[in-house]
């Protein structure tokens, strides 16, 4: 059924555009997936839900793709995720092997995007048909218990990710409330009568910050000038790279699905389990090839294995699901157990898009390597106007109202100060976007219950889940500061 | 100092929403009110918002990295920029306000020459209208003189 429904002209244009835009994005620095994710999302407005989700879902992976382009070539990482490629992908470029490395990323990449979609295709309806039975009690425990891995996963400060938690909650319940039509921290205002946007949200935190943390400096790349040739692998490179390739599309898949986990976790594992089962560790960050291979599967399989609790239960395990979810509630449609089964073509449409993308990608980021080396060349000023355009539109096109610009240039320049006392957005974003369903969950299982709380007792399953998460926040907070970067993609 | 402000503004807003809660009420005869939830936000808000204000210095970021010179001219410059966009474009309509406000900044901000920043303002924004206002059938906001 996926096929069919992707395999129409307009489902594979979108799908071929945004592989497209999320190689350029991830090729360049400057802009992540999460800020052009951000910035495209209200594009989806005006399209099918098939179509603007399978875009989307290209621009997540396709920068996944894209980023170890200008880490091989440039030594900068084009997104996060691709940050453990530069280690050894660009001491391969020093040694002219450039070629060899670009090319095993992107069939590493290939192979573990197509793996990991397998895995999807088969883990998806049978975590649904199991979630189905859940009632809000144990909705409501899953919820928390995904809250807290997301705190589990970030770095830094775990008081910090609390509070940006409790705060996205806050956030998303500005409004009316629905149950009763009371006004909930208004303001006496109209414009916050229907809440706050999600975009001006998103747009500000992940796209202006960002623009004003790259007006800080100008970047100057020094690119290898050499000219790019022989893509295609040895064979001692095939030797050395296909059980880094598995290992990492394992170890992805896990991660991904993981709430708090996700690519940049995964690559950052996965480099580090490569170099420990190494029989000669020392030659890793000086070109080993398995330190592309494995890094590179690992961050393109954590994207299949992120959609499966984002599709299957509604719950988004990092950042860029969330958005995901915040685009499916956009064209109306309510991710969880009864998603596969209500909207068959879409889940299916998504999942088909995903394997079709993913032979776009292939085709883009090997033979065309070229023309993306040549976007390394563009200056950032040239970029600047348009990136800031786009957030303009991006915000004003969800309601024709100017407050939301007013409130995306807020969230802009506080998420700019944020950053730099190094809060992480994750979790406020995961939050905003479940806080409706946290909420109504709570609010059921408290009408049904002569016993009030206790209910979440009670009941076996959601009695399980909130033990796991009060055992995990305690690990959460006794866990030493991590030095792996997440968050804020 | 900044660090200590915002940490202050957390407490403020986790009292204020703990206080507005309790007037909404937290729970009543037909079961949870509008108040729970956001009591239950406020809360937690407070609690980590004085962990953070009375917390350790060593908790502390050590070096926030605030931009000075040249860079905070940068950053002051293109957030007055996206402040004069949002002021001006109910007036002035999307094309107008745009095509001012990014030639302002590249000029000030990137430094770059007049001709480019003029070439670079108009084109990008006929690219951002022919993209979302042409293709996509976004209604974007006309100033005085219909565009």
């Amino acid at each position: 059924m996926g096929f069919t429904v992707i395999l129409t002209p307009a489902n594979l244009a979108f799908c071929l555009l945004g592989s497209v835009i999320g190689t350029l994005v991830g090729v360049l620095p400057g802009i992540g997936p999460l800020a052009a994710l951000a910035l495209l999302l209200p594009v989806t407005f005006q399209l099918s839900a098939v179509a603007g989700l399978a875009m989307l879902a290209a621009i997540f992976y396709g920068a996944m793709y894209g980023g170890s382009t200008t880490s091989i070539l440039v030594n900068i990482p084009g997104e996060a995720a691709s940050v453990v490629t530069t280690l050894d992908g660009h001491a391969m470029a020093r040694q002219g092997r450039a070629g060899a490395a670009l090319g095993m990323a992107a069939i590493s990449s290939f192979v573990a995007g197509t793996l990991s979609l397998v895995a999807l295709t088969f883990f998806s309806p049978l975590l649904a048909n199991l979630a189905i039975r859940f009632g809000p009690p144990e909705n409501f425990g899953l919820m928390v218990m995904g809250l807290v891995c997301t705190l589990y996963m970030i770095s830094g400060s775990k008081v910090k990710g609390v509070l940006m938690m409790a705060l996205g909650f806050l956030g998303a319940i500005i409004g009316m409330d629905i149950v009763n039509g009371t006004e909930r921290f208004t303001l006496g205002t109209v414009n916050l009568t229907g809440g706050i946007e999600i975009l001006s949200v998103v747009i500000g935190l992940f796209g202006v910050s960002e623009i004003l943390v790259n007006c800080e400096s100008i970047t100057k790349n020094t690119m290898l000038a050499e000219k790019i040739r022989g893509l295609w692998p040895t064979v001692a490179d095939w030797r050395a790279s296909w059980k880094p390739m598995m290992r990492g599309s394992g170890l992805g898949f896990v991660f991904g699905l993981l709430p708090g986990g996700g690519p940049v976790t995964a690559s950052f594992l996965s480099y580090a389990m490569e170099q420990r089962l190494a029989k000669d560790p020392s030659r890793f960050g000086k070109g080993a090839i398995e330190g592309v291979a494995g890094p590179e599967a690992a961050n393109n399989a954590a994207v299949s294995g992120g959609m499966i609790p984002l599709m299957s239960l509604g719950i988004p395990g990092n950042a860029v699901t969330a958005l995901l979810l915040g685009a499916l509630v956009i064209q109306g449609v309510q991710p969880g157990p009864l998603f596969i089964a209500q909207r068959p073509d879409l889940f299916w449409g998504v999942v088909a898009s995903m394997y079709v993308g993913n032979v776009f990608l292939l085709l883009l980021n090997l033979p065309l390597v070229g023309l993306w080396v040549q976007f390394l060349r563009v200056p950032y000023r040239v970029l600047f106007p348009l990136i800031l355009l786009l957030s303009i539109v991006g915000t004003y096109s969800a309601n024709k109202n100017v407050f939301d610009l007013w409130v995306m240039i807020g969230f802009g320049v506080f998420g700019y100060v944020l950053r730099k006392l190094m809060y992480d957005f994750s979790p406020y974003l995961i939050a905003f976007v479940l806080a409706p369903l946290l909420e109504q969950s709570l609010r059921q299982s408290l009408v049904m219950s002569p016993d009030g709380m206790l209910i979440f007792l009670q009941r076996p399953i959601a009695a399980a889940l909130i033990v796991i998460s009060l055992v995990l926040a305690v690990f959460v907070f006794r866990q030493r500061k991590s030095s792996i970067p997440e968050g804020d993609i | 100092m900044i660090e200590r402000s915002v940490n202050l503004i957390w407490c403020l807003i986790g009292l204020g929403t703990m206080v507005n809660s309790w007037t909404l009420g937290l729970i009543g005869p037909g079961g949870p009110e509008s108040g729970l939830f956001p009591m239950i936000c406020g809360v937690i808000i407070t609690v980590c918002g004085f962990a953070l204000l009375l917390g350790q210095r060593a908790s502390r970021v050590a070096n926030p990295n605030w931009p000075r010179g040249a860079a905070l001219v940068r950053i002051g410059g293109v957030s007055a920029g996206l402040v004069a966009m949002a002021a001006t474009l109910p007036y002035l309509g999307f094309a107008i306000a745009s095509a001012i406000t990014t030639f302002v900044l590249l000029q000030t901000v990137e430094r770059s020459r007049p001709i480019e920043s003029l070439v670079l303002s108009v084109v990008s924004v006929a690219v951002v209208m022919y993209l979302f206002g042409h293709l996509l059938g976004m209604s974007l906001p006309r100033g005085p003189w219909g565009w």
